[in-house]
């Protein structure tokens, strides 16, 4: 229990020194260290929420980009489906108007078709009857018949106004006499006789023509009078188109 | 039995005697000084520290706020002092479990001379913080009547600092060589132990103590506080 006041002098001159010591060391340099990492850090914090606050600067701008871009697409998209809806509108009025004018073409041709279907029947069957009734004329045009033709024929010529009757009886041209039958010199001085009151002592000339069908004509000079079937089978005809037509 | 390494000479230096308290010390002091030189040669600056820089900057962080918590002030001026009061003390307690070895605290000498330096810096520090004249009021106050007592206690806080690590420390070693004598066998060891758990505390409660006995000097210092305001300037940063 004792004090060594040389070891006390000793050891506070220790002790003053390894203060310098600790504190050259251990204690300047360890807070050193501690400061700057605080600084680094309190600069990297800094620069973090700057950072921080860049992107959240960026986040809003691409926000409101990205509100836009989806407003944009939602404009054009409406508009896309506006154009599209009236192009569609547009190509059926265009289908219904083709479909229309086809369907009306089509009754057209067709109205066409039955028209020219009726005009070639009519034709035809027109044809076929004056083809018939001329078969069945000339299969009927025998002597007995003939006459008869003649004497309708004389009828006919006697039933005139007085001033044909004049221009008849008084020129002097020949007369032709066209017949679609065989005219023999029976008939033929038939013929003379019966139209004797008529032409006087005019020459008479005799033909034969299928285009009359079945009947008889006289040529003058100026005028032509004339019986033939052919008149009915217009008539026939007629009647016919008229049937069909309605 | 050495109930002191006053005792025991190693060696003379002309007519001075070297004793093992000396010898002891200076070898805390050079694994200290060079443990601190090696740690601190490489610092690193970043987040990504060394084990050994991590435990550096504990121990200074440590002292720091035991010190800022009791004196209220800065403690750049006080680290230097106090931390290495702590770390002597302690490393020299410690060292204790190494056999041959034998703590400088353990001597009287040595905890005299401790106490003495704090002897010294409790009226420097005082002085220095609040000029010489309001240092010295701090000896009238509250009267004049209480100066005698005043300086009876400035003294007696010297001693029984001294005495009080000397006893600790010492104690505990005589008590671990008699126990060795009479039970040689694992008794020791756990009093040895013990002895090492005291010895921290003893390196706590005089660094403490004599942060208390600075801090009751500079006393005028709490109205103004700048600690808090430094504190709070700090808190105020950090968020």
């Amino acid at each position: 229990m004792a004090i060594d006041w040389l070891t006390v002098v000793a050891q506070l001159i220790n002790f003053l020194v390894l203060v310098y010591l600790l504190k050259r060391f251990l204690y300047q340099p360890v807070i050193t260290a501690m400061d700057n990492r605080e600084q680094l850090i309190s600069t990297q914090m800094t620069q973090a929420q700057q950072r921080e606050q860049v992107a959240e600067e960026r986040e809003n701008e691409y926000q409101t980009e990205l509100h836009s871009l989806q407003k944009q697409q939602n404009e054009l998209l409406s508009q896309a489906r506006q154009r599209a809806e009236k192009e569609a509108e547009q190509f059926l009025q265009q289908a219904r108007k083709k479909i229309a004018d086809n369907r009306q073409q089509w009754q057209q041709d067709l109205k066409q078709e039955q028209q020219d279907f009726l005009r070639s029947l009519k034709q035809q069957g027109s044809q076929t009857i004056i083809h018939i009734a001329q078969q069945l004329l000339k299969d009927l045009a025998n002597r007995p018949l003939e006459r008869q033709i003649i004497d309708v024929f004389i009828q006919q010529l006697a039933s005139l106004d007085d001033k044909q009757k004049q221009a008849l009886a008084t020129d002097k041209t020949p007369v032709h006499i066209v017949t679609t039958f065989e005219v023999d010199d029976e008939l033929r001085s038939y013929l003379k006789k019966s139209l004797q009151q008529f032409i006087d002592s005019r020459e008479l000339l005799f033909e034969q023509s299928a285009e009359l069908i079945c009947g008889i004509e006289i040529r003058a000079e100026g005028q032509k009078i004339s019986w033939t079937i052919a008149d009915y089978i217009h008539k026939l005809e007629q009647t016919m188109e008229d049937a069909l037509g309605s | 039995m050495i109930l002191t390494p006053d005792d025991v000479i190693f060696f003379s230096l002309g007519s001075l005697p070297v004793n093992a308290t000396i010898v002891y010390t200076w070898i805390v002091m050079s694994l200290l000084t060079t443990g601190s030189w090696l740690i601190t040669r490489n610092l690193s600056s970043t987040p990504d520290i060394s084990y050994l820089q991590n435990l550096l900057e504990v121990l200074v962080t440590g002292v720091r706020d035991q010190i800022e918590e009791i004196t209220r002030q800065r403690s750049d001026q006080y680290l230097a002092f106090i931390g290495t009061l702590f770390v002597f003390i302690i490393t020299s307690n410690l060292l204790a479990i190494v056999p041959g070895y034998y703590p400088p605290t353990g001597s009287l000498s040595t905890t005299a001379a401790l106490a003495i330096c704090v002897f010294i810096a409790v009226p420097l520090f005082g002085i220095s913080n609040e000029g010489l004249l309001n240092y010295l009021r701090h000896y009238i106050r509250p009267s004049l009547l209480m100066l005698p007592f005043n300086l009876i206690g400035e003294l007696s806080r010297v001693i029984s600092l001294a005495v009080r690590l000397y006893g600790n420390i010492m104690s505990g070693t005589v008590i671990v060589g008699i126990l060795l004598s009479l039970m040689p066998l694992f008794f020791p060891i756990v009093i040895q132990l013990l002895g090492l758990i005291t010895g921290v505390i003893q390196a706590y409660i005089f660094a403490v103590l004599a942060i208390v006995y600075i801090a009751s000097a500079s006393s005028s210092q709490h109205q103004s506080n700048p600690l808090s305001d430094n504190e709070t300037d700090q808190d105020s940063t950090t968020r």
